[in-house]
C-alpha cells in the first residue's frame, strides 16, 4: 500500500511549496523553510494541502513586503548588500525613491489617458507619419467598414472607400456605396486619383459622364484616364521632354476630345464641399477618428491633372496663332475667348489653391494672346480692354500666392511649433527616463566604477527626468488644447469649401516642425552632424589616454 | 522597531499553547493543531514576536533521515511576561477565554 507521502494531494502540497520556496524573497527564506519542514510531519493528505496553502499565502506576504521595500529604495539599490555590482565600494545612488518614481509615473500615465491627450497622441502620430494610417487606423477602417456593411450604411462605405489604403478593397467598397445610393456616384473620380495602384475601371467613367454631364470635371477625368498610361509608357525608356508629350497628347483624338468637352461644359466641379461633407459627416459621428484617418480621407480629395489642362492650354494657343498665321483672326479669338472663360469658370468654383492658380496663369495666357492679336488685327480698344484685364489678372495673381487659408496663420503657427516641441521633449524625456532606470537597474559589473561620473549623470537623469515628463505630459495636453478646439469648430461648424480649405491649412501646419526635424535628420547634415559628434568624442578619449599615461610614471616611485 | 503585533484571539491562542510547557521547544504544526490557527495566520504571528524578541528559535539539532530539520520556537522571559500580561487582560476584558475553561 501507497504511504500518505506519496498521495497526489501530499505531492501537490509538496512540489507547490518548493516552487515557492525557490522564490521566496532571502530575508525570509527560513520561515518558508521552516513552514515547508513542517509538511513531513503531517499525515492526512488533504490536510497538507491545507498547510500548503497558508505557506502559499505566507509566501505572497513576504513577496508582497519585499516589493515595499524594495520600491522604497531608490533605483539601482538592492535589498541585500552582498549583491552589490561593481566591487566593494557602493554605488551612488539616486534620492528618490522606486515609488516615488513610480507614483509620478503613474500620474504622468493618468494624463495621457486623458481624453485629450489621446486626441493629442494621435494628431503627433499622424504628423509625424506623415497622416499616413497606421495599423491601429486600418484596424478602425476596417471595422468602420464591416459596421457599415451589415447596416448598409452607404456613406460611411463611401468615406471608409475613399480613406482605405488597400485599392482593392477601396474599389469593392465604393462600388457598394454607389450601389446602394446613386448620388455617391462623385467617389468614382476621388477613387481615379491613384491610377498606379487601382486598376482603371472603364465603367466608372461612363457612370460618371451619366451622373454629372455637364461638369467639366468628368471629362478631365476622363482626360487623365487616356494621358496617364501614356506618360508611363514614355516614361518606361527615358523621361521625356514636354514638347514630346505634348506632340503625343496633340495627336491623341481621344485626349483631344475630352478636353474640348471640358472647356465647353458649363461647369467645374470637383465635388470638393461633398467630398468635405461626408469627411465631416463621419469625423463629427466619432470625434475620436485619428487625424491620420481625416487627413488621408480629407487628401482623397481629387483633382484632375493640371499639367495636363496646362499643355492642353499651350495646345490651343498654338493652335489660334495657326490660326492668325492664316489669316482666320476670328477662329483665333473664340478658340482663346473659349480658354479664358473656361478658366474664369475653374477660377470661381474650383475647391483649392493650386487648381485655381493654375486657372488664373491660363487665363493670364490666353487674355495676352487676345491682346497680341487684337494688336496684330489692328483692334486697339479690344487690344486696350484686354490689356487692362492683364493688368487685373496680374494683380490677381500677385495677391492669391500670399493668401493663407488659416484664420490666425502667424498665431497657429506658433501654437503648432509650442504643441510639436514639447510632443518631441516628451518622447526624448521619455527614453531618458526608461535608459537611465534600466542603467542603473541591471547595471552590468563591467560597466565601470560604481561612483564614476556617468554614474552621477544617471542618478541625477534619474531624480529629475520622472517629474520634468510629468511637467512635459501637462504641457503637452495644455498646447493641445486650441488645436483640439479648432478640430472641434471644424467638426461643427458644417461643410463648407472655406472649412475645407482652414482644416487641410491646419493639418499641413502641424506637419511643419516634424518636417523641419526630418530635413534635419536627412543626409547629409545629419550625418555631417553624427561624423562631427564621433570626432569629438574619440579626442576626448585619446586625450584622457595620454594625459593618463604621462601620469603614471611619475607616480610610480 | 515599528513592528506592532495586534492581539487576536488567535495570537491569544498562540500565546497560550507556548506558555503551556513555557521551557519547552515547540513546533510550528504541532502549534497549528493545539489552537487550530492555520499555517497563513501562524506563520507571520511567530515572525512577529520574533521580530519583537519575544520568541527564541532554533533548527532542530537532531534529525531523522528522509526529512529536514524542524524549526522550533518558544518564548524568551520577556516575551513570557508580556504574553502573560496580554492574556490576563484580554481574560478581564472578556475578549478572550483560555482554552480550557472553553471546553
Amino acid at each position: 500500500m501507497a504511504s500518505p507521502q506519496q498521495a497526489m494531494p501530499f505531492r501537490l502540497a509538496h512540489s507547490s511549496l518548493q516552487l515557492a520556496l525557490r522564490l521566496w524573497p532571502e530575508e525570509s527564506r527560513d520561515w518558508g523553510n521552516a513552514l515547508a519542514a513542517e509538511l513531513h510531519e503531517i499525515e492526512k493528505p488533504f490536510e497538507a494541502l491545507r498547510w500548503a496553502i497558508g505557506g502559499l499565502v505566507l509566501f505572497s506576504r513576504a513577496s508582497a513586503s519585499h516589493f515595499w521595500a524594495w520600491l522604497k529604495l531608490p533605483a539601482g539599490a538592492r535589498l541585500s548588500a552582498g549583491s552589490l555590482p561593481g566591487g566593494n565600494e557602493p554605488p551612488i545612488l539616486p534620492k528618490r525613491s522606486r515609488l516615488f518614481t513610480a507614483a509620478i509615473l503613474i500620474a504622468t500615465a493618468a494624463v495621457l489617458f486623458l481624453p485629450h491627450s489621446q486626441e493629442a497622441v494621435s494628431t503627433v502620430l499622424a504628423t509625424w507619419q506623415g497622416y499616413e494610417p497606421w495599423h491601429l487606423d486600418r484596424r478602425t477602417l476596417e471595422k468602420l467598414a464591416s459596421r457599415a456593411e451589415k447596416e448598409n450604411d452607404a456613406r460611411t462605405l463611401a468615406f471608409v472607400a475613399l480613406t482605405l489604403p488597400q485599392p482593392d478593397e477601396g474599389t469593392r467598397l465604393a462600388d457598394k456605396a454607389v450601389s446602394l445610393d446613386p448620388s455617391l456616384t462623385w467617389i468614382y473620380a476621388s477613387r481615379f486619383y491613384l491610377p498606379e495602384e487601382v486598376p482603371q475601371q472603364p465603367e466608372w467613367l461612363a457612370r460618371l459622364h451619366a451622373y454629372d454631364p455637364d461638369n467639366a470635371f468628368t471629362y478631365l477625368t476622363a482626360a487623365d484616364a487616356i494621358a496617364h498610361p501614356r506618360y508611363r509608357a514614355m516614361l518606361a525608356h527615358r523621361t521625356p521632354a514636354p514638347q514630346e508629350i505634348e506632340a503625343a497628347l496633340a495627336n491623341d483624338p481621344q485626349w483631344m476630345a475630352q478636353m474640348e468637352s471640358a472647356l465647353r461644359a458649363p461647369r467645374y466641379n470637383t465635388y470638393v464641399r461633398k467630398h468635405w461633407e461626408l469627411i465631416c459627416y463621419e469625423w463629427d459621428r466619432d470625434p475620436s477618428l485619428s487625424p491620420a484617418i481625416v487627413g488621408r480621407g480629407l487628401w482623397s480629395h481629387r483633382i484632375p491633372d493640371l499639367q495636363n489642362l496646362q499643355m492642353f492650354t499651350k495646345i490651343e494657343i498654338q493652335r489660334a496663332q495657326q490660326a492668325l498665321s492664316e489669316g482666320h483672326s476670328e477662329q483665333a479669338g473664340n478658340i482663346l475667348q473659349d480658354v479664358d472663360e473656361f478658366a474664369g469658370r475653374m477660377v470661381e468654383q474650383a475647391g483649392t489653391n493650386f487648381e485655381r492658380q493654375v486657372a488664373i496663369d491660363v487665363s493670364r495666357q490666353a487674355t495676352q494672346e487676345l491682346r497680341n492679336l487684337y494688336s496684330a488685327t489692328g483692334r486697339e480698344r479690344e487690344a486696350s480692354k484686354a490689356s487692362a484685364r492683364l493688368q487685373e489678372i496680374e494683380s490677381r495673381q500677385h495677391a492669391f500666392n500670399s493668401i493663407s487659408y488659416l484664420v490666425e496663420p502667424e498665431s497657429f503657427r506658433w501654437k503648432a511649433i509650442l504643441f510639436q516641441t514639447c510632443a518631441i521633449l516628451l518622447l526624448v524625456c521619455g527614453v531618458t527616463v526608461a535608459l537611465s532606470f534600466l542603467l542603473l537597474e541591471f547595471r552590468p559589473r563591467s560597466f565601470g566604477q560604481p561612483r564614476a561620473a556617468w554614474q552621477r549623470i544617471l542618478c541625477t537623469t534619474t531624480d529629475y527626468a520622472p517629474a520634468s515628463l510629468l511637467i512635459l505630459s501637462f504641457a503637452f495636453l495644455v498646447t493641445f488644447l486650441p488645436i483640439a478646439h479648432l478640430f472641434a469648430r471644424y467638426r461643427s461648424a458644417g461643410a463648407s469649401i472655406d472649412t475645407f480649405r482652414e482644416i487641410s491649412g491646419t493639418l499641413w501646419g502641424l506637419m511643419e516642425v516634424p518636417s523641419s526635424v526630418q530635413n534635419t535628420l536627412d543626409p547629409p547634415f545629419f550625418w555631417w552632424l553624427l561624423t562631427a559628434a564621433l570626432v569629438i568624442l574619440a579626442a576626448v578619449f585619446l586625450y584622457r589616454i595620454l594625459s593618463r599615461a604621462r601620469t603614471a610614471p611619475q607616480a610610480a616611485p | 522597531m515599528g513592528i506592532r503585533l495586534r492581539s487576536s484571539h488567535q495570537t491569544l491562542d498562540i500565546l497560550e499553547a507556548l506558555l503551556a510547557r513555557p521551557s519547552h521547544w515547540h513546533h510550528g504544526y504541532a502549534i497549528s493543531r493545539q489552537t487550530s490557527v492555520p499555517s497563513g495566520t501562524l506563520y507571520p504571528i511567530l515572525m512577529r514576536l520574533d521580530k519583537l524578541g519575544w520568541l527564541e528559535t532554533k533548527w532542530e539539532e537532531s534529525i531523522p533521515q528522509g526529512r529536514p530539520p524542524r524549526h522550533l520556537y518558544r518564548l524568551t522571559g520577556n516575551g513570557r511576561e508580556w504574553a502573560r500580561e496580554e492574556l490576563r487582560s484580554a481574560q478581564q476584558r472578556e475578549f478572550w477565554k483560555p482554552a480550557a475553561s472553553q471546553a
